[in-house]
């Protein structure tokens, strides 16, 4: 073995990643190589200066520009808000609302059940908002900001009744869910769609392994379908937990049987 | 006021609170994706979206590290889907591989040359800044995600699309090579520049 071979070996062994043999290998041959020993110095001490490293400035405008495509994202999708703790406070809050004006119109005593689940999903959420205009049609974070005050306004959002029904049915049916159409009365079927760039490190052995699988329209991606409810919100935090971009399309209403699609739109190989 | 109290500040909505953030942790963010992806406008445009993700993952951000530690992290992700869509894009398109073993020591990093006012720090620290600049894109991108983003060598395998054995043999090449420029730039190591220690094929 010549001496670059062992000046290899020095770097691996900065990691710990040395099998015995190499080791020993390695140690004899520092023991009468003065060049090596040195290579071995250096080595270290190159690791050492890291955190020495000079920093780069950022560009000019670095941090406005994050701000605009904050308040641009804030704008247009308001998707991770319903990820928000404050907004689950109010969601929760809206869905009892929902539930009374629903309990308030229905006939069928269906919705007065206890483990009804109401998920306001983003983009019922801001259809919702429309059905208000010209009061607060964009939702935000800022609407969503825990103070008591912005309570009602957002309960109001999330739960508008309208005139021609007053139940739970007429809301869902008015709804832009591209799946209403045909559907029975009494179970509406509804997706919710959760699309990631990639698998989070993690997130494949949470799938069940039964799960249908189909490819995505472009023929690179793939669908996992109908997954329960908790495995796509323990994908979707490693997703955030990793950086990972998350489009998240929920809706349930109560009476309505949801499927939970995960989209992953580069698998990793 | 402390980076944990502007957290809590920005989880609650505070956009101010999360500018402060950005501001206090924008040179060094931008300097790895700079230092990954070796192009000015893409690292920005990468620093920047690892920001916005952090803003948009504050929710689920349990502070179990610093922001700062987070963030890096984010933009270490940012930076490596870039690289592995640019990657895949490449191979359609053979440009430059990013995964050219071959690609020698010719490459200018753009941004040695980059006029802009780089920050006080230690000699050393810029003797390492021009020798990590100086690395070709192959060699600079395992070492600054060993060192820098910390990740092991399975993560960096993961990354790159590469096996064990050759992102074990990369990091070494490259520590090996920096060390080499950083012994001719002479302001790195202890000893009088105008005699390096003896470069590793003469050792024996």
């Amino acid at each position: 073995m010549d001496c670059d071979r062992y000046l290899e070996l020095l770097s691996a062994r900065m990691e710990g990643a040395l099998a015995p043999e190499e080791e020993r290998a390695l140690e004899e041959h520092l023991s009468r190589c003065p060049a090596a020993r040195a290579a071995g110095a250096q080595l270290a001490a190159l690791q050492a200066g890291f955190p020495e490293l000079e920093e780069l400035e950022a560009p000019a405008g670095f941090t406005q520009k994050v701000m605009e495509r904050i308040r641009e994202s804030e704008k247009k999708k308001v998707i991770p808000l319903f990820k928000r703790p404050q907004f689950r406070a109010l969601a929760g809050l809206a869905a009892c609302l929902v539930l009374v004006a629903g309990v308030y119109g229905a006939s069928r005593p269906r919705h007065m059940d206890k483990t009804i689940k109401m998920d306001v999903t983003a983009r019922s959420f801001s259809w919702d908002a429309e059905a208000v205009d010209g009061e607060n049609p964009q939702v935000n974070a800022a609407l969503a900001d825990p103070e008591p005050a912005d309570a009602p306004r957002i309960a109001a959002y999330a739960a508008p009744v309208p005139e021609d029904s007053g139940t739970m049915e007429g809301m869902l049916k008015a709804a832009p869910n591209p799946a209403e159409d045909g559907l029975e009365d009494d179970r509406p079927l509804v997706e919710g769609t959760t699309t990631l760039e990639r698998m989070p490190e993690g997130a494949a052995e949470l799938i069940p392994p039964e799960t249908a699988v189909t490819p995505t329209d472009d023929g690179r991606g793939s669908i996992y379908l109908d997954l329960p409810l908790e495995v796509l919100d323990q994908i979707e935090r490693l997703a955030q937990e990793q950086g990972i971009g998350v489009t998240a399309e929920r809706c349930s209403a109560p009476g309505a049987e949801v499927q939970y699609n995960l989209v992953i739109i580069q698998p990793d190989k | 006021m402390s980076d944990k109290e502007l957290v809590e500040k920005a989880k609650a909505g505070d956009q101010s609170a999360f500018e402060q953030l950005v501001i206090d942790n924008q040179n060094k963010v931008y300097s790895l994706a700079l230092r990954l992806v070796n192009d000015r406008e893409e690292a920005a445009d990468l620093a920047q979206e690892a920001f916005v993700r952090a803003w948009q993952g504050l929710p689920a951000f349990q502070g179990e590290s610093s922001f700062a530690t987070w963030v890096y992290r984010l933009a270490t992700n940012v930076c490596i889907d870039h690289l592995r869509r640019k990657k895949r894009r490449e191979a359609v398109e053979p440009a430059v591989s990013l995964d050219d073993a071959d690609g020698g020591w010719t490459e200018p990093a753009d941004w040695e040359q980059d006029p802009h006012r780089q920050l006080e720090r230690s000699e050393r620290g810029r003797a390492l800044s021009r020798g990590l600049a100086a690395l070709p894109d192959w060699q600079r991108r395992v070492l600054v995600l060993r060192e820098l983003s910390g990740l092991s060598y399975q993560e960096i395998g993961q990354a790159m699309d590469l096996d064990l054995g050759t992102v074990k043999s990369r990091i070494a090449r490259a520590r090996l090579a920096l060390r080499k420029i950083l012994l001719e730039d002479g302001n790195f190591f202890d000893g009088p520049p105008s005699k390096p220690p003896k470069n590793k094929t003469e050792g024996g």
